[in-house]
């Protein structure tokens, strides 16, 4: 078991927004996490990854309570790729996916010919590798998100956090991404916990799914149980129809709102 | 390629480093020899020499009056405001990166009003209980207690946010700088005195400006470039700098507080001395790139050079003394304007 949540609380002055919730996350699984905007999906991810201690209840990494671990010991375990990025300074984007590597890098040494190693594939991996030496501030949005990937996967951790990370992308990077990403749940036993707003886009890659409903878990469980046409209409009050997909191979949801 | 994340910058970092060290030691031994008695750099340097080496044969020739002159008079004065300088530039690299906000410097966070306010009561009432001592007092104390409250104020649930501090930093700011008009307006025959310390000099400052000065930069050069590295991931966000190993509240709080202190410590001994924590981080971030690593080595020794070119012009070149605050925002303000336009018009960031 990787992670072991325990009616955990949190509020941001006194306005609850995780109420009592208690999950286990196991390695080898791609969990969706989805739900309504201001359901607490983005706390959810602060609490797993210890940016945000929970009010009431424990959370267990690996067996230990997370507030034991330090934070360089956290790095090493739990990478986020975050929704929205901007720096204010003009670094390159070498600069920042070797910033993935500090975890790893004692604080006055320079990196290792391994480090530079990661940082080529992961650049190359996420189709960025073009952008070595280039300023950030040169990128378009959907190019900085990319090596923000790039610097989460440089981490080279067990767990990733993906908060809405691709939320700026086109398709095909959105695919290219999260299939690799995929790929390291399946091969690796990676633990991918993803919050993700399209819901076809989850159902595709997820094969766990939890849904949130004004900070707590209104179901959860594997993709093709969880996500029905009923759940749909209680998280999100909307009408849908769940289907198989046969091009795509996956569940496909569609909407209507007549 | 293989030290990239050290070497951003289009130059060697030790390389540029030493030259900005080689520039400013030959600085101070030429402008230690410039003045209303000028001296020769030969006889400067072999005074300098002797000194540190105790070699007093060396000065043999040089005449009585020379060495006190260099020692005594002109090297403390400039030693002060290269380490002010300093002290300034790596301040306004900190504040900048802990605030997230390139338009940052020291006094944002009301630092230098509280120091003024502290400084204009001392020079109101005419303080002089320990002798020379109590305006640097007052200013220190000013400064700390305006820091405090700044913190306090900008405290919420989910720790300090950048936008919290420079909002109450302006707060404080703006209700001392009030206090400080009432002081003037109410000071009758100290008004002069008030105003001359508001403007910064380096006059007749002492070998013990110099000592108090640089403990408190080297204590703080060190902080700084122990935490260069989690500096660098904080400009990456504050979400995201946790999730590479940052504590980012701590880091927030011992760098504010040091950064402070130095800023405190700088202004008491020389009054306001604006710009150079603003001007010099962004001249050292075009030429040395945004790693914090190399960023405050350079600007330190660059706001060294800036500060001392600054007193040597009004100390020596100028017919009558310019308070030295004034004459950095007079040549400081249009040469950043200057490079700031530059930078926008070669559309690399700032």
């Amino acid at each position: 078991m990787a992670f072991n949540v325990e009616k955990i609380c949190f509020s941001y002055d006194r306005c609850q927004v995780i109420a009592d919730i208690s999950l286990n996350l196991s390695p080898g699984h791609f969990y969706g996490i989805i739900g309504p905007n201001g359901s607490g999906k983005s706390t959810l991810i602060d609490l797993i990854m210890g940016h945000k201690r929970p009010e009431k209840g424990s959370i267990h990494y690996k067996g230990k309570n997370l507030a034991r671990y330090s934070k360089k010991q956290l790095a090493q375990e739990i990478a986020l790729v975050p929704q929205n990025f901007q720096t204010s300074f003009p670094f390159q984007t070498k600069d920042i996916v070797l910033m993935g590597r500090y975890p790893y890098i004692s604080r006055f040494s320079t990196p290792s010919n391994y480090d530079m190693d990661v940082l080529d594939k992961v650049l190359e991996q996420t189709d960025t590798l073009q952008f070595k030496n280039r300023y950030l501030s040169q990128l378009s949005g959907g190019e900085v998100q990319r090596v923000i990937f790039a610097r989460a996967l440089a981490q080279e951790t067990p767990v990733l956090m993906l908060d809405e990370a691709t939320s700026n992308l086109d398709i095909k990077h959105t695919l290219q991404l999260m299939n690799l990403v995929k790929g390291h749940v399946n091969a690796e036993k990676k633990t991918v916990f993803a919050v993700i707003q399209d819901i076809n886009l989850a159902a595709m890659f997820c094969d766990q799914m939890i849904i949130m409903k004004k900070g707590r878990i209104s179901s959860s469980g594997p993709t093709l149980d969880v996500l029905t046409e009923k759940t749909i209409k209680d998280v999100f009050s909307v009408k849908s129809h769940v289907s198989h997909d046969a091009f795509s191979q996956t569940a496909r949801v569609s909407f209507r709102t007549f | 390629m293989n030290a990239a994340g050290v070497k951003s910058g289009n130059i060697s970092g030790p390389l540029f480093l030493g030259f900005l060290l080689a520039c400013l030691l030959l600085l101070i031994v030429l402008s230690a020899g410039m003045g209303h008695i000028s001296i020769s750099f030969e006889d400067v340097s072999r005074i300098i020499f002797a000194k540190v080496t105790g070699n007093k044969m060396m000065i043999a020739e040089t005449g009585e009056l020379f060495p006190v002159i260099v020692m005594d008079v002109r090297l403390p004065r400039i030693l002060t405001s290269v380490i002010v300088g300093g002290g300034l530039a790596i301040s306004g690299c900190v504040f900048q990166g802990i605030l997230l906000n390139p338009l940052a410097d020291p006094y944002t966070l009301g630092v230098s009003a509280g120091a003024a306010f502290g400084a204009s009561i001392a020079l109101l009432l005419n303080i002089s209980l320990y002798g020379n001592v109590s305006i640097p007092v007052f200013a220190f104390a000013g400064a700390v207690t305006s820091l405090f409250v700044v913190i306090y104020l900008s405290l919420s649930g989910g720790g300090i946010s950048s936008s919290n501090l420079i909002l109450s930093g302006i707060i404080v700011a703006s209700i001392l700088s009030a206090g400080i008009s009432y002081i003037k307006y109410s000071a009758d025959e100290q008004v002069a005195v008030i105003i001359f310390w508001l403007m910064g000099s380096f006059a007749s400052r002492g070998w013990n400006d110099v000592c108090l000065t640089l403990i408190v930069s080297t204590v703080g050069f060190c902080v700084f470039c122990f935490f260069a590295r989690d500096l660098n991931l904080l400009a990456m966000g504050r979400r995201t700098a946790s999730s590479i190993g940052v504590d980012t509240n701590r880091l927030t709080l011992v760098m504010l507080i040091t950064a402070s202190l130095v800023t405190a410590i700088c202004v008491s001994v020389s009054g306001i001395i604006g710009f150079v924590g603003l001007l010099v981080p962004h001249m050292m971030r075009t030429v040395a790139g945004p790693d914090n690593r190399r960023l405050i080595p350079a600007s330190f020794l660059a706001g060294g050079i800036l500060l001392l070119c600054a007193d040597t012009l009004t100390r020596a070149i100028l017919e009558h003394e310019v308070p030295v605050g004034v004459l950095t925002a007079l040549i400081g303000g249009p040469f950043f304007c200057y490079i700031f336009r530059k930078k926008q018009m070669g559309r690399t960031s700032v």
